[in-house]
């Protein structure tokens, strides 16, 4: 869980820019909750029945370890009204942006004028 | 004529085929480093292509020396490397053809906290922003 620790990590930034950090897991709830007590200052959704990855279409079916559904890594920058303004998705799952290139997200499209 | 040089000439091409395995196992060796110690998350294109080199140069060493063991060693990291290769391959993300798009609100959803909290797309308006990370596996 390199990338959620990053975040977790650099979770003052975040409140600095008056912005939350949603991690999305399709794993079981038991796993969500653990998860949620290992990174405090992150919101962990608890989608094991899809509905946000669907709503999304981020699920990549049958591409985990084990052939299970898991979802695209992706990162979608929402602003206070709740509009898109950015989505990245990275070429190759084991690539993600790190926390420093989030916050730099951050600060260029959901500046507060 | 020193030490190394007898055992240069017992057996050419050593350097080669140390060096070629060397670089054969650098990149996934590498990869965990820059991943789990330096927590840099980018794309291990260096792998395979350190174990390109790598192959190459037990080629090499099997050209100057022929023996059970170096054709072994071909082998065993041609099928290594390739392996990376697929692997990089495989890794790679189907570009996204979903709902979501700039400038427009956020896809209708309903779905719940770890917590057991309802979390609707209207929780997404408020007094803060979000970063919303889809992940994956241990990364």
């Amino acid at each position: 869980m390199v990338e959620l620790g990053q975040l977790e990590a650099h979770h003052d930034e975040f409140a600095k820019r008056k912005t939350r950090v949603v991690a999305v897991s399709v794993d079981g709830l038991e796993d969500s909750k653990k998860m949620q007590q290992d990174f405090p200052h992150l919101t962990v959704v608890a989608d094991h029945y899809h509905r946000l990855v669907d709503a999304v279409a981020v699920l990549h079916p049958g591409a985990g370890e084990h052939g299970e559904d898991v979802a695209v890594p992706t990162t979608i920058l929402v602003d206070k009204d709740g509009v898109v303004r950015a989505l990245f998705r990275p070429t190759s799952v084991a690539s993600r942006l790190s926390a420093s290139e989030v916050l730099a997200a951050v600060d260029k499209m959901l500046a507060v004028p | 004529m020193n030490d190394l040089d007898k055992a240069t000439a017992r057996h050419p091409g050593r350097p080669l085929l140390l060096l070629g395995v060397f670089l054969a196992v650098a990149g996934p060796a590498l990869m965990m480093l820059l991943t789990f110690a330096a927590k840099i998350l980018i794309t291990p294109w260096y792998a395979p292509v350190l174990g390109t080199l790598g192959v190459a140069l037990i080629i090499l060493a099997l050209v100057r020396s022929r023996s059970i063991w170096r054709w072994t060693a071909v082998v065993i990291f041609t099928v290594f490397v390739g392996f990376q290769w697929w692997a990089l391959l495989a890794m790679r993300t189907p570009a996204y053809t979903g709902p979501v798009k700039d400038a427009q609100p956020f896809p209708a959803f309903a779905t719940t906290l770890a917590d057991g909290a309802p979390f609707t797309q209207n929780d997404l308006k408020g007094d803060q922003s979000t970063v919303m990370v889809f992940f994956r596996g241990r990364w």
